[in-house]
């Protein structure tokens, strides 16, 4: 083969640099991929893992996945994935698949001491049902939980909705969505009084600047940073600004990467918002229009003790006391309070106040992993709402999401205690009405309070409380903060714990009963992802022994519970689907169980900006963005012209407020205030947790996928390099970190994938080995109730 | 026709266990996890052009990487993995760099085509291209 100087690689290798000079290629791992084609049977879906949404082509041969690649079709991945969506293939196939159900038993019946011992479904649904029956009679219905996941499929999250709140009569239903996406939630629906983004991935492409708000898009949302990548590639003026508390990957295509103090964010906005005001950069004509100015109640606290509450008081105010609010957070406050220089301070106010410079704002954990993660979402709605950045194609605030149908599931089917579908609540007695309707229930079975938000949920279980814990889809376990406690609740005399799950995790080990449960195109799907897109799949290969979809087992249990009605539909309108092979739902019902529910569920949404496609449309398509209005989707909401529910002659509108203030958005006033922990003597340090790119949630899928796995085995402790010599700590040194509740051993790293900023140290939380949230604080956001994971205080030991 | 039939079922049935003999080769044995032992990452230290490829997952996964990257960036307008990788060949005597394939010069969605350099989806390499651990559970 041909050398190449090195100069010529530098050349070729600089992406600016594209000139002219074909380049002809015979690859044979490309020309293998031929062969591909004709032995696999290839069909489309979404992508297992986060909350982007890629379209994945599957290829299935002797009944096994064989391979995935990108899909070519999609918009949103345009014919590429991840290392993640890459290893698809294998995330089925772990040796330790769990196959059949399980109860703990001693001496052949059920023992909460006992042992994991494979049972029928029989077996393991009748004590389920028995048990669960046993804890409303001792505690009544809200005593029965399900916590669920932003990892169900569209109708498995819509038949536990329907279950939970018109069956059970209980509002105990909660999804791991609250730890990931509740601040998002909670944000758009003050400021907007609807859920979701008004923008699509469509506006990547015509953004002049994004700015990243504590979001490490390269290693989580890999395919969405290459979008942006290719944009900055195609137009040189383009930019990108990574705000955080660590520096990493992100920062590789930043014109700056600017650290923040944790929690220094909320004074960091407000310090923009500042000096936006002070330059006169903000869009008078768009505000006057399309804006009204609120503050909240201050001093709103952390959550951390048992049964707390809150209640927001809302106060409207004008421009002038907005102004007078935020005077305070002058550059040499927000120094202070943020470490962020004035020059960086005003860097961000030219970027946000240029009304030449389309900006898109990019935003998940960091800010709503936040006790002020609803405040964050407004104050960052508060920038493109007084500039008019919003709703223009390029553009946008954006909130991304983690999960693959957090937005589809969670959010637009209402999974949460106080929930229900279509951005409905069960306080609402009207939305509660419409409900009862819709489902065929008396009037009244909906309860109208709220019971447990996540948090409080595993606190109930501990207290005794609840006392029948069914979690699905989601691994609570290893996942939730402060597992000291939650852990040891579990396993306290009379609480019953269902786990169902595809393999042995850190929850099953501590449940009742396991059940074995089929995963992704082992059933019939649909997702929703963070641009409102709804996507569908088609079962395409059997799930392993006697594993059941987790729709199959809800509905198994509803049966037993005497809630069978509630599933039956009817057969001649909903035939067993023809040409395709049907998921064990619709076997054991005799009729298409997935657009039953499904069409029935759309009817929540039609005519309430919330349409979906008939159930059809979503096999044909690489999915489509809400509301689904005379077949078209919807691109750029509030947008006359592009969203068919604005009023026409608007312009924009945010109807979402039309009856609150005549469709316009609210600019909050949201100050700045402490994090619910902060270092001191004794726990000198930061914890900040999250994730890696080679590992989804705990691990319990890429963990057992080897290139997945040695490519990012542990889960070390990041530091800083100052701190690690003042620490007499070099890498591969074992330390201790501890907090007030608990602690791990693991690894130091030093000048790895990220660096920390000083005093600060990040684990991440995929390893069952090193259970960092031993060590977290169950400290939330008091409007959301979603959980801070990214700041607690702790102390690092070195071990020999 | 039968003896046809046969051997064709019997070919797709030896191809299919070839694949799946693949499917479980490439996953983790968890149960000799947990045992509460955490080495770090510590990733091979040979330097790019000193190492053979390693094999990869399926016949289209993306190639695993065996060298160190450490000190390779990749930031905007600059990318030290092309410089080996995008053209390919001998770039060290005895060895060879894989050569970035044709499909990273197109974006099939946007009907996008490039000639000298990669595609802006596919410049962020190390998102699909990982180095593995030399030690590690």
């Amino acid at each position: 083969m041909k050398r190449v100087t090195r100069r010529e690689f530098l050349r070729a290798g600089s992406l600016a640099v594209l000139g002219s000079g074909a380049v002809v290629y015979l690859n044979p791992f490309e020309a293998f991929a031929g062969d591909l084609d004709k032995d696999l049977t290839w069909d489309k879906a979404p992508c297992r893992f986060c909350g982007t949404g890629c379209s994945v082509m599957v290829g299935v041969a002797g009944g096994k996945i064989m391979a995935v690649k990108g899909d070519p079709k999609s918009s949103v991945n345009q014919g590429t994935l991840c290392v993640k969506g890459y290893a698809l293939p294998f995330i089925q196939y772990g040796r330790d698949r769990l196959t059949r159900p399980l109860i703990r038993k001693k001496n052949g019946r059920y023992d909460k001491h006992g042992e994991l011992e494979p049972a029928t479904w029989d077996e393991a649904l009748d004590l389920m049902a028995e048990r669960a029956k046993l804890a409303i009679e001792k505690k009544g219905p809200a005593a029965v939980a399900m916590f669920g996941s932003g990892q169900w499929t569209i109708w498995e999250g819509y038949a536990a909705v329907k279950l939970w709140k018109a069956g059970l009569r209980s509002n105990s239903l909660e999804p791991n969505a609250r730890h990931c996406m509740a601040s998002a939630v909670a944000g758009f629906m003050t400021t907007f009084g609807m859920d979701e983004p008004m923008g699509t991935y469509d506006d990547i492409e015509h953004a002049d600047c994004f700015v990243l708000w504590g979001a490490n898009t390269a290693e989580m949302h890999p395919i969405l940073h290459s979008r942006m990548t290719r944009r900055l590639d195609a137009e040189p003026g383009a930019r990108l600004v990574n705000l955080t508390t660590i520096s990493n990957r992100s920062s590789n295509l930043a014109e700056r990467e600017i650290v923040f103090k944790p929690q220094g964010d909320l004074a960091l906005a407000n310090g923009i918002l500042r000096l936006l005001i002070e330059r006169g950069a903000i869009d008078r004509g768009f505000v006057e229009k399309h804006v009204v100015f609120k503050r909240g109640r201050e001093n709103i606290g952390y959550g951390t003790e048992d049964g707390f509450t809150f209640k927001e008081a809302a106060e409207a105010m004008d421009f002038n006391a907005f102004k007078a609010a935020v005077a305070p957070y002058t550059p040499e406050r927000v120094r202070e309070l943020s470490g962020v220089s004035p020059s960086d301070l005003s860097y961000l106010a030219d970027i946000y106040g240029d009304p030449g410079t389309k900006v898109m704002s990019f935003w998940t954990m960091g800010v709503n992993q936040h006790t002020r993660g609803t405040w964050m979402n407004n104050l960052i709605y508060d920038l493109h709402l007084l500039t008019g950045k919003i709703s223009q194609l390029g553009n946008q605030p954006y909130s991304l999401t983690g999960q693959p149908s957090a937005c589809g599931t969670c959010r637009e089917v209402g999974t949460f205690t106080h929930r229900l579908p279509a951005d409905m609540v069960v306080s609402n007695p009207e939305h509660r009405a419409k409900a009862e309707e819709i489902w065929g229930v008396p009037a009244g079975t909906i309860p109208a309070k709220p019971t447990y938000h996540a948090i409080e949920m595993l606190r109930a279980v501990d207290r005794g409380d609840v006392l029948f814990f069914w979690s699905s889809t989601t691994n609570p376990f290893q996942s939730y903060p402060k597992l000291n406690r939650f852990r040891a609740g579990a396993r306290k005399a009379g609480r019953f714990i269902v786990v169902s799950d595809c393999y042995p995790t850190r929850s099953t080990e501590i449940a009742d009963v396991v059940l074995p449960t089929a995963m992704w195109v082992e059933k019939e799907g649909a997702f929703g992802n963070a641009e409102r897109r709804t996507h569908f799949w088609k079962k395409m290969v059997d799930p392993p022994g006697q594993s059941k979809s987790d729709l199959w087992q809800f509905i198994e249990f509803a049966k037993r519970m005497g809630y069978g009605k509630l599933f039956a539909y009817d057969a001649s309108q909903y035939p067993v689907p023809a040409g395709y092979s049907p998921s064990d739902a619709t076997l054991t019902a005799g009729f298409y169980m997935e657009k039953a529910l499904f069409e029935e569920y759309r009817r929540f949404g039609l005519g309430h900006a919330h349409d979906l496609a008939p159930f059809e449309r979503y096999h044909e398509t690489r999915g489509l963005r809400w509301p689904v209005v005379d077949g078209k989707e919807t691109n750029i909401r509030y947008l006359e012209g592009s969203d068919p529910y604005v009023t026409p002659g608007a312009k924009v509108e945010f109807y979402g407020n039309r009856e609150k203030t005549g469709g316009k958005a609210v600019v909050w006033f949201r100050p700045f205030e402490p994090a619910a922990e902060v270092p001191d003597a004794d726990y000198p340090f930061w914890l900040c947790t999250g994730r890696v790119l080679e590992h989804w949630h705990t691990g319990t899928m890429t963990g057992r996928v080897k290139s997945l796995h040695r490519a990012y085995p542990n889960a070390v402790a990041n530091l800083h390099p100052d701190d690690a010599r003042r620490l007499g700590l070099s890498n591969g040194d074992r330390v201790r970190i501890a907090s007030r509740r608990g602690s791990v051993v693991t690894v130091a790293e030093v000048g790895g994938r990220v660096t920390p900023q000083p005093g600060m140290v990040y684990v991440p939380w995929f390893d069952e080995d090193v259970m960092i949230n031993n060590v977290t604080l169950d400290a939330f956001c008091p409007i959301s109730k979603e959980n801070d994971f990214k700041k607690c205080a702790v102390k690092i030991e070195k071990l020999a | 026709m039968r003896t046809w039939r046969l051997t064709l079922l019997g070919l797709l049935a030896a191809a299919t266990a070839a694949f799946a003999a693949t499917r479980e080769g490439e996953t983790v044995d968890r149960s000799v996890l947990n045992d509460g032992r955490t080495t770090g990452n510590i990733y091979t230290l040979a330097g790019a052009g000193e190492t053979e490829p390693l094999p990869r997952s399926y016949e289209i996964a993306p190639p695993l990487v065996p060298h160190d990257v450490s000190k390779m960036t990749i930031r905007r307008g600059t990318n030290a993995c092309l410089d080996c990788h995008l053209e390919g060949g001998e770039v060290n005597p005895g060895h060879v760099a894989t050569r970035v394939p044709p499909s990273h010069f197109t974006n099939g969605y946007t009907g996008e085509t490039r000639k000298v350099a990669v595609t802006g989806m596919r410049f962020q390499c190390l998102q699909c291209h990982v180095p593995q651990t030399r030690t590690g559970k």
